[in-house]
C-alpha cells in the first residue's frame, strides 16, 4: 500500500467514526471529504445485506470491486453504526468458491451448462406439469424479485404454489398481526427504542441478532439515562447480562405469563378502561378454529385468564410469582413508556399465533400502544422478510399488499392491475413450505403431486426441519427435480438437479424492507462474477421461453408478455435478453407496477425516485401538497398516521371487527407436542450466532467471522454435563426421535441453558442440526417451531488435543 | 494490513474520569484518537492483520471506563484475497 493510499483510508476512516461519534454527518468534512479525496474510489448507499434491522452501508468501489465498507452516517437506521457482520458485508461477494456458471447434475455430478440450456430445461419441467411445479422464495428475495415470482406463478401460470422461507421465520408475525389489528407488520418503529423507559425482550437476543438496534438502547444508558431491560427467555444470552431482570421461563410457557400478566391488570384494576373501551375489544378461539376466532365480552375473558394467577403462572412456567407481579406492576403505570420486542422465539413456536397475539393484547389491555416508546415491535431476522415475502405477498394464501387469493374481489383487483384475463389467478390456496416439501418428498405414486421445485435465494437443505423427512427423500427420488439459484455451494446446491449462479447484492439494482416498514433501495455498484445473473432476469428468462412456446399464461388480456417493460419515451425492451437488461432499470419498472398494489392496506409506497434520494421510507408514504412524500413513523396514531380519522387519537383503521377496534385475545396455554421425557430427557433449542447470519452460506467465507465462530456446538449447563461425565470440549453425541448428530461441548460458554436444556446453533453446514428438529407447525401461521423438542445426549470421546 | 473506525463509547462523560481512561489509550501507537462528542472520541486502528485488529478492540473493550467500542469503517481492498472454505467437519 503507498503512503497516498494508506492516509486517505486513515483520513476516510476518521471521518467516518467522527460524523458518528458527533451524530453529524456534516463534522466528517472537518476531517475529510473520503468522496473527494480520493477520486479512484467512488461511494454508494445500500442497505446492508444481512438481517433485518437494515442499517445503511457506504459502499467504496475502485476499479470494479468493492474496497471498504463505512456505516453510513446519514442514516436514521443505525447512525453510522455497524456490527461485526456489517462492517465486513462487502467481503461476502468474494469468496474464493462463488457460483458462476449452470451447472447440470448428470450421472450424480454436477456439469457445466449455458444459460440457454439452463433454461430450455426449466421451461421443460414447467410446461410438462405446470401445476407440479413450485417455487420457494425468501425473504431476502428484493422486492422486483419477488414480485416478478409471484406474478410468474400467480398471475402467468395460475398455480399458488409459492412460498417463502420467511414462513420458517416470520409466519406467526404475521398472523399475530392480522388476528389482533386486521393488518399485518408492527405499527411502531425504531424510535420506540429511544423513548421506552422499560424494554421487555420475549425470547429474544438483540445484543447477538440485532446489535446495532439494542446498542441504540444501551447508548442511551450510557448518557446517563435509566432504561430498564427486561430478559424474559428460556436461557442466558449476552442479552441477560444487560438486564436488570432475567426471567427464565420453561418453553412454551410464555403464553401462561403474558395471560399471567393480563390476569393481574384485571385483579388490580390497573387495566387502562378507556383505552380499551374506546378502542378494543374481545376475541377467543372458536370451533372450528379460524384465525379471526370468536368475539367474547369482557367478562368472558376475565374469567379466561382468571386461572392464571401468579402462583399458577410460577408452576407452569418456573417464573417466580413476584416476577409476574413485577411485570403486572410496571404494565400498569401510566407514567412509563415499554417496548416489548420479539422475534424467533415466539414466532417459531407450535402456538406461535397466540402468543403473538397475547402479547399485543398485554400492550393493548394497558394502554401502552401508540406513544412513542409504547409498543410491541417483532423483529425481522432477515432483510426483506416484511419487504417481499410479506409486502409483496410471496405467501401461498396471498397476492400483493395485503390481498388474499382465496377473495375474489382481491383477484379481480390484481388481475385488473396486471391486465389479466378474468379468472386467470386460482382461488385455491397453495402449498405452505412444510407441505410443499412433504408433496416434493413423497413418490409421484403416493400423491406426491410437486414434481419440480425452483428456489432461489434460500437454503432449506440446511434450514427446513426434520430434514430427513423433508428434503432428503426428494432429493433420492429420481422422478423429482430440483433447481436452485444461489451465490455459493451449500447443502441445497449440492442436491440440485440444476444450478443458476446468481448475482448477489450490490451486483444487482434491489429494494428491500426492513423491519420497521422501512423500503430501501440501491443501484447495482459491481458485476456479478463469470456468468452469475440476477435471480428477476432468471425468472424472466424462463417466463419469456414458456411465452415462446406458446403457454397463454405468460399473456396479458391483450396478448402482450407478462413481463412488458418499456422504456421512458416508448418502445418495448426485451429484457429477458440478458444482454438487454440492463437498456432499462426492471427494478423501477416492476417496482411502479408493484405500488399500484399497496393502497389497499394503506401500505402506500411513494416513486421509486424517492427511495433513491432517501435511506429508505416507512410506509404508508403520502403525498404532500407541496409535492414532497411523507412517511409515517406510528401507525394508527392520530398525531402520525395519515390514515386516522380526523379527531381521533387511535384508529385501527383495518380493524377485522371492521368498528376501528383492535382485538384482545384470550389464549390459553398448551403444552408442547414434544416434551421431554425419560427416552429424551433434555429440551434442544436451536438458533443463530452474532458472527454468522443464518446457514452462513456468505459469513463463512468472510474470514474474520469464519475465524471468530469455525464450527457449531451444544451448550449444556455445567450440572448436567458433570451428570453424564462429559467436560467442556467433548464430542457428544444429541439425538432426538429424528436423527443424531456430533458435537463438540461447550460449558459456561457464551450462552447458558438451564438444566434439562441444551442449545445448538444452526449455522454450521457440516453439522445439520435440522436433522434432528421437529416439523410441528402452528395451525394459522403453518410456521414449524424450532425452539423446542426433547432430545437426549451422551459422550462420544474426549475433546481433541490442542 | 487493516484499517478500522472506531468510535469509544465511554461509560462516564465525566472530564476526570475520561482523562484517566484516554491516557490509558493513547499509549498506543496504533490508535489514532479524533475530536470528542460528550462520552463518544472517535479513533482510527492501524493493525498489523486482521487478528491483531480483532484482539486490539477486543482489548480496548475490557479497558474499565470503555463502556464499548463500535467498529463504523472497515478498509479491506488488502484482503480481496478469495477465502477458501473448510467443512467444519474437518475441524474437528
Amino acid at each position: 500500500m503507498d503512503l497516498d493510499r494508506r492516509s486517505f483510508v486513515k483520513l476516510s476512516a476518521m471521518a467516518a467514526a467522527t460524523a458518528v461519534a458527533h451524530r453529524a454527518p456534516e463534522a466528517a468534512a472537518a476531517v475529510a471529504d473520503p468522496k473527494s479525496a480520493h477520486p479512484d474510489v467512488s461511494w454508494d448507499k445500500a442497505p446492508c445485506r444481512f438481517c433485518g434491522t437494515g442499517c445503511h452501508v457506504q459502499v467504496g468501489v475502485k476499479k470494479g470491486r468493492v474496497v471498504a465498507i463505512a456505516g453510513d452516517p446519514e442514516a436514521e437506521v443505525n447512525r453510522g453504526l455497524l456490527c461485526v457482520k456489517g462492517y465486513h458485508v462487502g467481503l461476502a461477494l468474494y469468496g474464493e468458491d462463488r457460483l458462476t456458471q449452470p451447472l447440470l447434475k448428470q450421472n450424480g455430478k454436477q456439469v457445466p451448462i449455458s444459460w440457454e440450456r439452463a433454461i430450455e430445461i426449466i421451461a421443460d419441467r414447467v410446461e410438462a406439469d405446470p401445476k407440479g411445479f413450485a417455487f420457494y422464495g425468501s425473504g431476502q428475495w428484493t422486492i422486483p424479485e419477488g414480485y416478478a415470482a409471484q406474478k410468474f406463478m400467480k398471475g402467468g401460470l395460475a398455480n399458488n404454489h409459492i412460498d417463502p422461507n420467511a414462513r420458517l421465520c416470520m409466519a406467526s408475525a404475521v398472523t399475530g398481526f392480522l388476528a389482533t389489528y386486521g393488518v399485518d407488520e408492527p405499527a411502531g418503529c425504531y424510535d420506540d427504542l429511544d423513548r421506552c423507559d422499560v424494554l421487555i425482550n420475549w425470547g429474544n437476543n438483540p445484543a447477538e441478532m440485532h446489535p446495532v438496534l439494542f446498542s441504540r438502547v444501551i447508548d442511551r444508558r450510557s448518557r446517563g439515562e435509566e432504561v430498564q431491560i427486561i430478559d424474559i427467555s428460556t436461557r442466558r444470552t449476552r442479552s441477560t447480562a444487560h438486564a436488570q431482570h432475567y426471567l427464565e421461563f420453561r418453553p412454551q410457557s410464555d403464553l401462561a405469563i403474558a395471560n399471567g400478566i393480563m390476569h393481574l391488570l384485571i385483579a388490580n384494576d390497573s387495566w387502562d378502561k378507556e383505552f380499551v373501551e374506546k378502542h378494543c375489544a374481545f376475541k377467543a378461539d372458536s370451533d372450528p378454529a379460524a384465525l379471526h376466532g370468536k368475539t367474547i365480552s369482557f367478562e368472558e375473558f376475565k374469567q379466561g385468564v382468571a386461572e392464571y394467577t401468579p402462583e399458577r403462572v410460577e408452576e407452569i412456567s418456573g417464573v417466580p410469582a413476584k416476577d409476574i407481579r413485577m411485570l403486572a406492576d410496571l404494565f400498569g403505570r401510566k407514567d412509563i413508556r415499554i417496548t416489548s420486542l420479539w422475534c424467533m422465539g415466539m414466532n417459531q413456536h407450535t402456538r406461535g399465533t397466540a402468543i403473538n397475539s397475547l402479547v399485543h393484547g398485554v400492550h393493548l389491555l394497558s394502554g401502552h400502544f401508540g406513544k412513542p416508546g409504547d409498543a410491541p415491535t417483532s423483529l425481522t431476522g432477515q432483510p426483506s422478510a416484511c419487504g417481499t415475502a410479506r409486502e409483496v405477498g410471496t405467501l401461498s394464501h396471498l397476492l400483493p399488499g395485503g390481498r388474499l387469493v382465496a377473495n375474489a374481489e382481491h383477484r379481480k383487483q390484481a388481475e385488473e392491475i396486471w391486465n389479466l384475463p378474468e379468472g386467470r389467478i386460482n382461488e385455491k390456496i397453495g402449498y405452505h413450505t412444510v407441505k410443499m416439501f412433504e408433496q416434493w418428498c413423497k413418490p409421484a405414486a403416493e400423491g406426491g403431486d410437486i414434481s419440480t421445485l425452483w428456489v432461489q435465494v434460500t437454503n432449506p437443505g440446511q434450514t427446513l426441519p426434520n430434514r430427513h423427512k423433508l428434503f432428503d427423500p426428494g432429493v433420492a427420488d429420481p422422478d423429482k427435480f430440483l433447481i436452485v439459484s444461489d451465490v455459493y455451494p451449500t447443502p441445497t446446491t449440492r442436491a440440485a438437479d440444476l444450478v443458476l449462479p446468481s448475482a448477489m447484492w450490490v451486483e444487482k439494482n434491489g429494494m428491500f424492507g426492513n423491519s420497521e416498514r422501512r423500503t430501501q433501495q440501491w443501484f447495482k455498484m459491481v458485476d456479478p462474477p463469470g456468468q452469475a445473473r440476477d435471480d428477476v432476469w432468471q425468472t424472466i428468462a424462463v417466463a419469456r421461453r414458456l411465452h415462446d412456446r406458446g403457454v397463454e399464461g405468460m399473456k396479458d388480456r391483450e396478448g402482450r408478455f407478462l413481463f412488458h417493460i418499456e422504456k421512458p419515451g416508448g418502445g418495448v425492451v426485451p429484457v429477458w435478453d440478458w444482454s438487454r437488461f440492463r437498456d432499462v432499470n426492471v427494478d423501477r419498472a416492476l417496482f411502479e407496477e408493484y405500488r399500484k398494489f399497496s393502497r389497499l392496506k394503506h401500505k402506500d409506497l411513494a416513486p421509486y425516485e424517492e427511495y433513491v434520494k432517501a435511506r429508505g421510507l416507512r410506509w404508508p408514504v403520502v403525498e404532500q401538497e407541496d409535492g414532497t412524500w411523507r412517511e409515517t413513523r406510528f401507525r394508527f396514531s392520530g398525531f402520525d398516521d395519515p390514515y386516522v380519522a380526523k379527531g381521533k387519537e387511535i384508529d385501527f383503521y383495518h380493524s377485522p371487527t371492521k368498528d376501528g377496534r383492535a382485538q384482545i385475545w384470550f389464549r390459553p396455554y398448551e403444552p408442547p407436542p414434544e416434551s421431554p421425557d425419560e427416552a429424551y430427557p433434555l429440551w434442544l433449542c436451536t438458533g443463530r450466532v452474532l458472527e454468522h447470519w443464518h446457514t452462513a452460506s456468505m459469513t463463512m467465507r468472510i474470514e474474520p467471522l469464519r475465524r471468530a465462530m469455525p464450527n457449531a456446538y451444544v451448550e449444556m449447563h455445567r450440572d448436567d454435563a458433570r451428570a453424564l461425565s462429559i467436560q467442556d470440549g467433548d464430542i457428544v453425541r444429541v439425538e432426538t426421535r429424528r436423527g443424531a448428530l456430533d458435537l463438540p461441548v461447550w460449558v459456561d460458554g457464551r450462552g447458558a441453558p438451564p438444566r434439562g436444556s441444551i442449545f445448538v446453533p444452526f449455522f454450521d453446514e457440516g453439522r445439520l442440526i435440522n436433522e434432528l428438529t421437529l416439523e410441528d407447525f402452528d395451525p394459522f401461521s403453518k410456521q414449524p417451531d424450532y425452539k423446542k423438542c426433547a432430545a437426549r445426549v451422551h459422550r462420544i470421546s474426549e475433546a481433541p488435543s490442542v | 494490513m487493516p484499517i478500522l473506525g472506531l468510535v469509544l463509547i465511554l461509560d462516564d462523560a465525566e472530564p476526570k474520569t475520561r482523562g484517566a481512561v484516554l491516557d490509558s489509550v493513547t499509549q498506543a501507537t496504533d490508535l489514532d484518537l479524533g475530536e470528542p462528542a460528550e462520552h463518544r472520541w472517535p479513533a482510527v486502528l492501524e493493525a498489523p492483520d486482521e487478528a491483531a485488529a480483532e484482539h486490539r478492540i477486543a482489548a480496548l473493550r475490557l479497558i474499565p471506563g470503555i463502556a464499548t467500542v463500535d467498529v463504523v469503517y472497515a478498509d479491506f481492498e488488502d484482503r480481496l484475497e478469495p477465502v477458501s472454505v473448510s467443512h467444519a467437519s474437518e475441524e474437528f
